[in-house]
């Protein structure tokens, strides 16, 4: 337990940790004192001065004892002018009045100040509906403007590097973006030119953003100053359904929320998670979701005979029943068979693969396709598949660096491996080349978007992206985390759990009736597991504390 | 990319030695001053140079390019003009000498003759105030100009070139002064050099000083109840205790030399005429507080002051009263210069700070207080010129000769600026509250000019309240005038008269704050300018009657909410001007009021 710090605010007794400021104590104890410029994530600015307070200490006698009033209470010295609740620490016996008329009218002062130059141009505000100017305008603001001169008109529509459009007379010089650039993405490239209300965020011509990290000062802008040219004019945000999920990208799993609407994705965003992605997460993860939406997407099963060119549409359960009846012929007639991963599919998936092979078609080639880049020392793992930990666990995958594919490519070019499942990955451009491919009695392929391997197979089953179904990706530092379904395609279309779980049974082995079957039988069947529940891992994840588990020198491969 | 040349990059080599080796940032206004004087102006190339010789990217220098006036990101005119357009200059005629030099040279402000002569810009207060209005050609300062005089100067120049003329410096005392830290420069012949200082008992202080030990010194400074001439008037040895000395770090002096208060030029005249006796102050100050460095601080404006104060460092450096070891005793202490760039806000010490490290002047939130954390994160004392130049008296004279001086609660003497609406401005030394405000106007400047009328006084520069014509019987100390609901200030006294309008008035000064508001936070940044336009609009014939209130509450918005007290600066004129001269604005802001009399004022 973090050291407690009792205080008084708004006359309520209440206790926090000790090191908490003003705003995040409130906070934690459900009052809002709102700000534009403090951010939990970075150095305290104290320039928007909204979060101004009433701030007492007990008086000290000569004997630096607390003085005692007439009602027996500590007598209360108040500062003078009123403080910034960013830049102070609650402490022991401090008296917080954030409900004053003194205060109320700080608020709205500044909130009139920030307003008299602002645009107003909420109607075409990417910002708007989710906007802190328009939030706290309710609260503080007035009904009229006061304000009858010509506002400071400023550059608009400034392009600040690649991703990133300013418009300078929405700005409120928060310098949120600056403090980012400078002190996150360690590219110290925002500033201000001019001064007083002429004041300009600008990035030296040339010097403008260019990290895997810049559109994180869209987020934190706290007004419509800086917007994302990936979802400019796209879409009003009070449309969005907001699906809380994790970035698939790598194995850091940054906590994101998906924004969409009538089953399209439109926007991607990080979600506040202290042990994994702090505030924020990359570019690159960030805008990769434009696949959800593809039109190439598979929406509906094919087979095909193993001596015709064109595949046929069939309903999913024919295809499942064709691929079970594939299975179990090469089964009978002791081919060998082998199945190819992903370490980007769901640990439940996985487990049902791992099923699959071990139990069912009693084969050890199984294999998940790695993927390894650089690290970037911040946010982006060396991992580029979210689950490998997850691949693992299940012993699907063998993990990095070493991979089986060359041996199992090796078998099907011998005919030892006659019947192959392909699932979630073109492997064609992973190491089994499409001659090699073509040699088989049976491909069969679980994927969402066509490719190579899906023109070869024999039975192409859709599948699900991440947004679209349930599951966990077990994250490089053995957090389990979940993703929820946030859009629906149309087309007979399963969640990949559902195929594999009927394939299995049509192959005699189990019955899944939901998703919640397949938690349990998975975290029966495999120890790093045991004892999780699905509710405990919750929004936040939950850390398997995988290196205090018996057996488990699974992580020790696991790169950094 | 540009030329730069072994020549310049060695001086700049020089300049980044100043700082320590892991604060060269500090150096760059240095840098910017350098290669604008070279070469008329700072492009993106000097940005580049300068951002990679200082290892900082180039945002960092380009924002400063564009946050200091003094710097230009296009050319200017071989004579570049700075009228200084503030309170005093305004009412003493800075508007018609514009209009003048825009017609005689057929341009408008930020814009250069055909011929590429002349550029013509207005300037904030260039605290030359008691010889109003002012205007700056290049380097040189023209003082009390008409209209005439403009046009001609311009004549003069085109036919001769830029004439220098002699720096002025305070006239003859008058009985009732008692001149001590003017006392040498009162004689005419004075020169300020380490010479003349030394024929007058200079330089004898800091023997006696370093033969102490620094919690001596320091102790009778706190004796000599000295209190900071700067504008908070905050005890002198109270703030030189309250330094960490237990840090491990090295600890700064810093002498304010940032004087841009509008109606004050004290520290002009102690800087220009009698340098020594502050280089002296800051050797013994460095000495009682445990500074092995110290920086001065010099609005950039002061272009033959910083001049002087380097040849002074230079002869005292030779004559070994400043270096490794002073006088043989062991003690060191150097003093570098630092040029500031024309910014109001670097006469607050935390905007210094971060001006002295090379970034704009936000000032910081306070605490940590600067004794603490200041200058490159160290303990730092900062100093106005005037207290540092009160230093060496006290040392010599005793703490007991120096409270004898004044009267309790205001120890000492005080220079006074007296500039506006009077017939003998100037700058003059008074023990603090031996005559009141009233001796002072009528007594020693001569009351306001025939016919005039008097109508109210700034007592400590325009950011304090003002006082009415039937408010100036007071003292002229600390506690007198904070009982009267104002406040000393930096000694810069404004008087008004009723040939100005004091909704002119209140706008000039709203127009200093808004332009020199740094703009780091919200109220003082948006305040500022709305106050300005409401008042100018007034002040125009355009106002409404409700115009007054929104005015007034304006101000009080901005009262109190800022991170630093420009703020405050900013919102008690205003609020004291309308509180005391109501019945002007409301006339002023009958939609059917004629507009002030005169040209339309330089509006940003």
């Amino acid at each position: 337990m973090p050291e407690m710090v009792n205080f008084t605010l708004d006359g309520r007794e209440v206790s926090v940790p000790r090191g908490s400021n003003v705003i995040d104590a409130a906070k934690q104890c459900g009052v809002e004192v709102p700000h534009y410029c403090y951010h939990q994530r970075l150095t305290v600015a104290g320039n928007c001065r909204m979060c101004l307070v009433e701030i007492g200490m007990p008086k000290l006698g000569p004997d630096r004892k607390p003085e005692v009033g007439p009602d027996g209470k500590p007598v209360i010295a108040f500062a003078p002018k009123l403080v910034i609740g960013c830049n102070q620490a609650v402490s022991e016996g401090m008296v917080v009045n954030t409900v004053t008329p003194r205060v109320r009218k700080a608020r709205e002062g500044v909130m009139e100040f920030l307003l008299i130059n602002h645009p107003l141009d909420c109607p075409i505000c990417d910002q708007a509906g989710e906007c802190r100017l328009q939030e706290f305008a309710v609260d503080y603001g007035r009904a009229a403007s006061r304000f009858v001169e010509i506002k400071e008109h400023k550059p608009k529509r400034v392009p600040l590097g690649p991703k990133i459009t300013l418009d300078n007379e929405r700005c409120i010089a928060c310098s949120r973006c600056v403090r980012f650039m400078k002190e996150v993405a360690k590219q110290d490239c925002l500033g201000f030119v001019e001064r007083g209300g002429r004041s300009v965020l600008t990035a030296f011509p040339g010097h403008e953003p260019n990290t895997n990290y810049d559109l994180n000062i869209v987020d934190i802008c706290p007004v419509g100053a800086l917007t994302s040219n990936d979802f400019r004019f796209r879409q009003r945000v009070w449309f969005l359904k907001e699906t809380r999920s994790i970035c698939p990208h790598c194995a850091t799993g940054c906590n994101t929320l998906v924004s969409s609407r009538e089953n399209v994705v439109y926007r991607q965003q990080p979600r506040d998670n202290a042990d994994v992605n702090q505030s924020w997460m990359c570019d690159q993860g960030r805008l990769n979701y434009r696949f959800v939406n593809d039109s190439a997407r598979l929406t509906t099963a094919t087979v095909r005979a193993a001596n015709a060119t064109d595949a046929t549409p069939v309903a999913w359960s024919e295809a499942v029943a064709a691929m079970a009846s594939a299975l179990r012929n090469a089964q009978h007639a002791g081919q060998g068979t082998a199945i190819i991963g992903s370490a980007r599919a769901t640990t439940e998936e996985l487990f049902l693969l791992r099923r699959l092979g071990k139990d069912v078609l009693r084969t050890d080639r199984m294999e998940t396709v790695s993927r390894a880049g650089k690290a970037d020392g911040f946010l982006v793992s060396a991992d580029r598949n979210p689950n490998t930990l997850g691949a693992y666990i299940t012993g699907v995958g063998h993990g990095l660096p070493e991979s089986t594919i060359p041996e199992i490519c090796a078998a099907i070019a011998r005919g030892e491996v006659r019947a192959l499942l392909v699932f979630g990955e073109n492997i064609a451009k992973h190491g089994i080349p499409e001659a090699i491919l073509a040699k088989l009695d049976f491909l069969g392929v679980i994927d969402v978007l066509p490719n190579a391997v899906t023109k070869l197979a024999h039975v192409v089953i859709p599948g699900m992206t991440f947004i679209e179904k349930q599951g966990t990706f077990i994250n490089g530092k053995g957090r389990m985390q979940r993703l929820k379904p946030g859009v629906r395609l149309a087309g007979d279309i399963h969640p990949e759990w559902r195929t594999l779980g009927t394939l299995l049974q049509a192959l005699g082995a189990g019955e899944y009736a939901d998703f919640d079957a397949v938690f349990q039988d998975m975290v029966r069947t495999l120890p790093p597991l045991q004892g999780v529940t699905y509710a405990s891992i919750g929004d936040q994840g939950l850390d398997l504390k995988l290196a205090e588990r018996p057996g488990e020198e699974a992580v020790a491969w696991n790169l950094p | 990319m540009i030329n730069v040349g072994t020549k310049l990059e060695a001086e700049i080599d020089r300049i980044i030695a100043q700082y320590p080796a892991d604060r060269k940032r500090a150096a760059v206004l240095w840098l910017m001053h350098l290669f604008q004087e070279r070469d008329g102006m700072l492009t993106p190339a000097h940005v580049t140079w300068i951002a990679a010789k200082l290892e900082l990217q180039p945002i960092h220098v380009w924002e400063l390019v564009r946050f200091y006036p003094l710097f230009r990101d296009k050319p200017a005119g071989k004579y570049h003009i700075k009228l200084c357009r503030t309170v005093s200059c305004e009412m003493c005629g800075a508007k018609e000498v514009l209009a003048r030099l825009q017609k005689k040279l057929g341009v408008g402000l930020e814009e250069v003759t055909a011929d590429g002569q002349f550029s013509l810009s207005t300037f904030e207060c260039l605290a030359s105030c008691g010889s109003a209005p002012v205007l700056m050609v290049n380097d040189e300062l023209f003082e009390r100009l008409t209209p005439d005089e403009a046009e001609r100067l311009i004549d003069r120049i085109r036919a001769e070139g830029l004439p220098t003329p002699p720096l002025s410096r305070p006239g003859p005392a008058h009985p009732r002064e008692n001149r001590v830290l003017l006392a040498n420069m009162s004689d005419p012949a004075y020169g300020g050099t380490l010479a003349e200082y030394r024929a007058r008992g200079g330089y004898t202080a800091l023997p006696k000083a370093l033969a102490m030990k620094p919690a001596d010194v320091v102790e009778e400074v706190m004796a000599s109840q000295l209190r900071g001439r700067g504008g908070a008037g905050f005890p002198c040895g109270q703030k030189w205790k309250f330094l960490d000395q237990k840090s491990g770090k090295p600890i700064y002096l810093v002498c304010n030399a940032d004087e841009s208060e509008p109606g004050t030029f004290k520290d002009r005249q102690l800087i220009q005429h009698d340098p020594h006796q502050l280089l002296e102050g800051m050797l013994i100050s460095c000495h009682a507080v445990g500074a092995r460095t110290a920086y001065i601080y010099i609005r950039g404006e002061f272009t033959h002051g910083w001049q002087i104060l380097q040849r002074a460092m230079d002869e005292a450096r030779a004559a070994g009263l400043m270096g490794p070891d002073i006088l043989g005793t062991g003690v060191g202490c150097e003093i570098f210069l630092h040029r500031g760039g024309g910014t109001y806000i670097c006469g607050e010490e935390t905007g210094l700070i971060e001006s002295l490290e090379g970034k704009r002047a936000y000032p910081r939130i306070k605490p940590p207080f600067p004794a603490v954390v200041g200058l490159f994160n160290c303990p730092t004392v900062v100093n106005n010129v005037e207290t540092l130049s009160n230093i060496p008296h006290i040392m010599n004279r005793g703490s007991a000769w120096f409270k004898g001086l004044g009267v309790a609660g205001s120890m000492g003497t005080r220079l006074l600026c007296v500039s506006g609406a009077v017939r003998r401005p100037g700058c003059f030394e008074f023990e603090m509250g031996k005559l009141t405000l009233r001796e002072l106007i009528d007594d020693v400047c001569g009351g306001v000019p025939e016919g005039r009328t008097l109508r109210g006084v700034i007592p400590g520069g325009t950011s304090m309240p003002v006082l009415t014509a039937d408010q100036i019987d007071v003292p002229l100390d600390f506690d007198s005038l904070r009982k009267a609901g104002t406040m000393a200030g930096s000694g810069g006294i404004i008087v008004l008269d009723d040939s100005s309008s004091v909704v002119s008035l209140t706008r000039n000064i709203a127009q200093f704050y808004a332009h020199e508001s740094c703009g780091q936070c919200t109220p003082c940044r948006e305040g500022t300018g709305w106050m300005e336009k409401i008042l100018h609009r007034i002040e125009h014939g355009k106002g409404r009657a409700q115009d007054v209130d929104t005015l007034y509450d304006v101000a009080d918005n901005i009262d109190g909410t800022t991170i630093c007290p420009l703020g405050e600066a900013a919102a008690w004129p205003v609020k004291a001007f309308v509180k005391k001269y109501r019945a002007d604005f409301d006339r002023a802001a009958q939609p059917s009021a004629a507009p002030a009399p005169g040209p339309e004022a330089p509006h940003a």
